[in-house]
């Protein structure tokens, strides 16, 4: 490869081990980043060098774009993916890039040629070459780039704009100080990266309001078209005609007291809009308004903090321990999280998190978790109330298309609908517990007898979706069942909610261990039963005089009952193969690695490690800085004579003569210059110096007597002043 | 044909387009530093990933690097300087050998100038429209009909070649107090012969990040320095003929007469010089002696250069002076005779060698000789028939091939000339029962065409 001038140098010793760190420390990745940080790092410990030339960085390289395929490939197949996944995928570039990054360190070669990251260029490239034309390959060092991407990459995903902030400050300064090498000022370079730093700042800010105030007149005007829509909880059915279950492994979940609960609930929805179930918001109007300390934006609210890693729904819970019910849920955590629990959880212990919020609907989330995993205690009361707010007349709510399929349906079993527009004037009938067991029972019978459940349904281009679940194909997966039963029961006075979450069917290897994979994912409804129904008058203040006091219906003292009607054997229970066997080893092993970790001792002397050895690295850096510093004036610039000066073994007692006698000459050899300043009776050390460098053998001998002998000499000397000015 | 008339019509309109473009480039590249791509690429590339400002921060980057470009940016553009150069420059140079010089630089303003840099800038490299239309890179015929058509590469080659000289880099940076003069050292490498003219001394006042650079005139005279031609090795040649020898003597004898050994004493024969007369040994023996020297005697070979860009062009000129260049270079160092003939205007003679000039002269000359549209092939044969009596050969150089050309070598033939013929040409040899004993040097291959055709 005809080598030309190399764009960039290499970065300084250290300077990617720490940006990796920060990343390690943004990301909440510690031990990913600390890896990192030893790998790039090492370079300088090693003298492992491989000459890779064009071929070895083409390979590296197509090895990044294979890591980026699988990676990308891995998000697209996640059934529960959400946007947010892409984020991760891109904070975690680095290390889908770190093949052409390692090449680079490791690498014999200056730099990574440009052809490297174009098929074309290369084809190109290697067609000159076979007919004889001139090729120029341009090199260029790849680590200030790659320093770049990480910064980028540590910015993703994380919400510690604070910390992020200060970090690139002092990485980026750190780079831009070392590769402005040549003519550089410190005074001038401090001043003007202060100006940078302070427009930065108010860049930044103007940016972030600028972006607040756009989402916020955007989300306004759509809270304008749909008052109630909240877009943070919603799910759709029948989307996807030919349902992929996953078998990976999602939560495990240990029974600790009390019965195993036959099912965790991730979220309910109360809002049906075809195949599209959606979770409204609260009645702000109401009794339900969060309280502005609360607010934890959509429809969620902070849940009470009992302890410093403990949460509950309701004061009274603070220093209750008596539930009925408890277990221990475990899982990997992203930055926002729902976490599957029982119907009536009341309490969250060991949850180490920047948040943990609910909705009106009972749906918990866990925002800026510490750690990526997380062993978090779920206590519940299934004889009381938790999250879920009491039902309200949107519970009761059927869609007009779908009621006349519904009555029709209702005919055919012996029920009959109520007239839904009309009942709120009065009270709705009361449905009583029986009345309502009864309907289940009716229903399961129906379920079980006339429908069959396949993970292949098509009724995405229906306009009435139930009702032809119902009364044309009865056909369909536990998504359809569980809306079909959510609406009949409402369209005979019960309300009800449809319920998404896992049913706890298979046991795993531990005590008490249960596990709950993707193909554990179950639709079902849950039911309110035993309450009454009144109107109830919001008890905030009027905006205008004169204005009509808002009513509701609301039904009180009932309780949450979860009813499953989809037939049974839906369930694919057969046993794992060896590879997911492989796969649930290694779910298990990153959690139980993660956790280990994040445990109070680990973590605190993570802490310290990692703190003692950023606090080591950046004194290192801030001493490396002062020592090579510009000490010559006008002239800059890191010559090949500065460097050989740099390295002389007398440089020390170099730079003491040169105050008396003046700088040693560009040019002029150490011993030469040594006779010519040396008072006659110290004229031996310039031979002395000669031998201990240029002769054979014993140097390191000669060297530390020459050294001994410097001492005696500057003593000797100790009567030359220094020269004025030098 | 009309095909072909087409794509230079296209190539001209591209030569346009590339010209204008490479002038922003220029413009863009001296101002702007790798450091300040890398931090723009890294905005855009910061900004695309961190576009969703509710899940991540990288706006603080973003930002941050945002405004570095801003305030390195203004910083350079108000950064001023009053400063002075004088060249101490070598007096001539040869083409792709680097040459340093040293300047001194003064400021004479009232501030003082810290990490600034100097650099010579040399004139523009880009090529005129006849390179760009005629003048083809290496291995362009098996390059596709798109890269052909659009010769891009063609230019980028043209490019790389550059103009007269290139500067081999800015000087080191420097501080300058109020008044203050240094000496500093800077560097050029020739790429064609002739004069050049050193006139574009620049100071760089770069931002404290080394982002980006201000380029201030540096008041200085212009500098010439003289560039010989670029030469090539020639294989071992004999020029036989049948003129006569002709005599010579030692080149730096103080004496007039006739150089060479002395061998012995002999009797006086009629016609011997007086001045060779041994008067001691006439004196001891009464008869007329004379001296006996060896006799020296050196070939004159005729060296003509056609300067004529008739069927040619500035490049294949260049060529052919060089290879011009390589003969005088290589019968420097034999004892002969050397007249350079060609046609500036008017048909020119320069003779060198033993006891003529030095052949530098002949260096000189051909570092200063232009080319011309003139072709004066009659003048020129003229003047080589003059010295034919004298000349044991001659060496022609061709520029190019055509008819005039094919005549006048007919006509030097004719008179019984012995003629080594060397003709610089674009392409293959051409198909032609005239070009027999010529050889044919491919304008961008000429070195191998010299060795293989030697």
């Amino acid at each position: 490869m005809k080598q030309e001038e190399v764009m960039f140098q290499a970065p300084p010793r250290l300077l990617m081990g720490v940006a990796f760190l920060f990343w390690g420390a943004m990301q909440q990745q510690a031990f990913a980043g600390l890896i990192a940080a030893i790998l790039f790092e090492a370079r300088h410990w090693t003298t492992l060098r491989w000459a890779f030339g064009e071929k070895g960085f083409a390979r590296a390289w197509q090895l990044c774009i294979l890591f980026l395929i699988v990676s990308a490939v891995g998000v697209f197949q996640m059934e529960d993916r959400d946007p947010t996944d892409f984020l991760v995928v891109l904070s975690w570039m680095p290390f889908i890039l770190m093949p052409i990054g390692l090449a680079q360190q490791y690498a014999s070669d200056l730099g990574v040629p440009m052809t490297t990251f174009s098929f074309i260029a290369r084809r190109k490239l290697s067609l000159d070459r076979q007919l004889g034309r001139p090729v120029q390959v341009r090199p260029f060092q790849l680590g200030y780039p790659f320093l770049t991407l990480v910064l980028i990459c540590s910015g993703i995903a994380v919400d510690d704009l604070l910390s992020y902030s200060i970090g690139v400050v002092l990485l980026l300064g750190v780079a831009l100080y070392k590769m402005s090498d040549k003519g550089r000022r410190p005074k001038a370079w401090a001043f003007a990266y202060f100006l940078a730093v302070s427009l930065a700042v108010g860049m930044a800010y103007g940016v972030i309001s600028a972006y607040d105030y756009v989402m916020r007149m955007t989300s306004s005007g759509r809270a304008a078209e749909s008052p109630d829509l909240s877009i943070e909880t919603r799910t759709k059915i029948g989307q996807v005609t030919n349902l992929q279950q996953s078998k990976s492994i999602r939560w495990r979940y240990y029974v600790k007291a009390g019965e195993k609960p036959e099912r965790l609930r991730l979220a309910a929805y109360n809002w049906s809009l075809g195949n599209d179930w959606r979770a409204k918001l609260r009645s702000r109007d109401y009794i339900e308004q969060i309280a502005p300390e609360r607010e934890a934006g959509g429809d969620f609210e902070n849940l009470l903090p009992a302890g410093e890693l403990s949460y509950v729904f309701d004061e009274a819970d603070l220093d209750r321990r008596d539930f009925g019910t408890s277990g221990r849920l475990e899982g990997l955590l992203t930055s926002q999280t729902i976490i599957p629990m029982a119907l009536g959880t009341r309490r969250i212990d060991d949850l180490d998190a920047g948040g943990v919020a609910a909705n009106s609907m009972g749906t918990v989330q866990v925002n800026q978790p510490e750690h990526g995993a997380a062993s978090i205690q779920l206590s519940a009361h299934l004889g009381l109330p938790a999250g879920d707010h009491s039902p309200s007349d949107r519970d009761m709510e059927v869609p007009l298309h779908e009621e006349d399929g519904i009555d029709e349906f209702l005919g055919k079993i012996g029920w009959k609908g109520l007239a839904l527009g009309e009942l709120w004037e009065e009270a709705p009938p009361v449905i009583s517990e029986e009345e309502a067991k009864e309907l289940e029972h009716r229903l399961r019978m129906e379920f079980a007898t006339r429908f069959k459940y396949s993970t292949f349904s098509d009724f995405s281009r229906s306009e009435k979706p139930i009702s032809d679940f119902l009364n044309i194909q009865p056909v369909g997966h536990c998504e359809y069942f569980a809306s079909a039963t959510t609406m009949l029961m409402r369209k005979v006075g019960i309300p009800a909610r449809y319920c998404v979450g896992y049913v706890v069917r298979e046991r795993g290897k531990g005590v008490d261990e249960w596990i709950l994979r993707g193909s554990h994912a179950h639709a079902w409804c849950q039911i309110y039963v035993g309450g009454t129904w009144r109107k109830e008058e919001s008890d905030r203040k009027l905006e205008k005089p004169g204005k009509r006091k808002l009513e509701e219906w609301r039904c009180r003292g009932g309780r949450w009952v979860e009813v499953d009607l989809t037939p049974s054997g839906w369930l694919d229970e057969r046993p794992a193969g060896w590879i997911q066997g492989l796969s649930d080893w290694f779910q298990k092993f990153r959690t139980a690695v993660i956790l280990w970790f994040a445990g109070p001792v680990v973590s605190s002397v993570m802490n310290w490690v990692i703190g003692i050895f950023g606090i080591g690295l950046l004194i290192y850096l801030i001493l490396k800085l002062m020592m090579t510093g510009n000490r010559n004036g006008g002239l800059t610039g890191n010559s090949w004579d500065e460097r050989v000066r740099a390295q002389n073994s007398l440089r020390s007692f170099e730079r003491w003569l040169a105050k008396r006698v003046g700088p040693r000459p560009v040019a002029v050899p150490m011993s030469t210059w040594l006779r010519a300043h040396l008072p006659t009776e110290e004229k031996g050390l310039a031979e002395q110096y000669e031998a201990a460098v240029f002769s054979r053998g014993g140097n390191e001998q000669k060297l530390s007597a020459l050294r001994d002998q410097l001492v005696r000499v500057r003593k000797r000397m100790g009567r030359y002043k220094k020269t004025p000015g030098r | 044909m009309e095909a072909r008339s087409h794509v230079r019509s296209i190539q001209r309109w591209l030569y346009r387009i590339y010209r204008q473009g490479s002038s922003a480039g220029f413009l863009v590249r001296r101002r702007v530093k790798p450091v300040a791509w890398l931090l723009l690429s890294g905005v855009g590339v910061s900004m695309m990933m961190g576009a969703n400002l509710r899940e991540s921060q990288v706006v603080a980057l973003s930002a941050l690097m945002l405004a570095l470009l801003v305030v390195g940016a203004v910083w350079a553009f108000f950064r001023r300087a009053n400063v002075s150069g004088v060249r101490c420059l070598p007096e001539s140079g040869s083409v792709d050998h680097e040459l340093r010089y040293q300047v001194r630089v003064t400021n004479w303003g009232k501030t003082a100038l810290y990490g600034i840099s100097f650099t010579d800038y040399s004139d523009d490299p880009r090529p005129s429209e006849w390179e760009f239309l005629n003048l083809k890179e290496p291995g362009e015929e098996t390059r596709n009909v798109f890269d052909r058509v659009f010769a891009f590469y063609r230019w980028k080659w043209l490019n790389d070649r550059g103009g007269k000289w290139t500067t081999t880099g800015s000087s080191k940076f420097i501080s300058l107090e109020a008044g203050e003069s240094r000496e500093i050292s800077l560097g050029l490498l020739p790429r064609r012969r002739g004069l050049l003219r050193l006139v574009n001394l620049k100071v760089e006042l770069p931002d404290p990040f080394g982002l980006f650079q201000r380029l201030r005139p540096v008041a200085n005279e212009a500098g010439e320095i003289l560039v010989i031609p670029r030469r090539y090795k020639l294989p071992p040649f004999d020029l036989r003929g049948p003129s006569e020898l002709k005599v010579g003597g030692e080149t730096a004898s103080t004496v007039r007469g006739e150089g060479g050994e002395f061998m012995g004493l002999r009797e006086y024969r009629p016609g011997d010089s007086l001045r060779k007369i041994h008067w001691k040994a006439w004196a001891r023996t009464g008869q007329p002696i004379v001296k006996e020297f060896e006799e020296i005697r050196f070939p004159r070979y005729g060296l003509v250069l056609d300067t004529s860009l008739d069927e040619s062009g500035p490049e294949l000129f260049e060529e052919a002076v060089s290879v011009a260049a390589s003969f005088v270079s290589t019968m420097e160092r034999e004892q002969c005779l050397l007249d350079l003939m060609f046609v500036r205007e008017e048909p020119e003679v320069f003779t060198a060698g033993r006891g003529v000039a030095r052949v530098d002269r002949l260096m000189e000359v051909l570092a200063r000789v232009e080319g011309s549209d003139e072709k004066g092939y009659h003048s020129l044969e003229r003047l080589i028939l003059k010295y034919a009596a004298e000349m044991t050969a001659c060496v022609v150089v061709l520029s190019g091939w055509s008819a005039e050309r094919v005549e006048f070598l007919a006509g030097l033939r004719r008179a019984g000339l012995s003629l080594q013929v060397y003709a610089i040409g674009l392409g293959q040899v051409p198909d032609s029962e005239a070009l027999g004993g010529v050889r044919w040097l491919r304008w961008n291959a000429v070195q191998e065409d010299l060795m293989k055709n030697g």
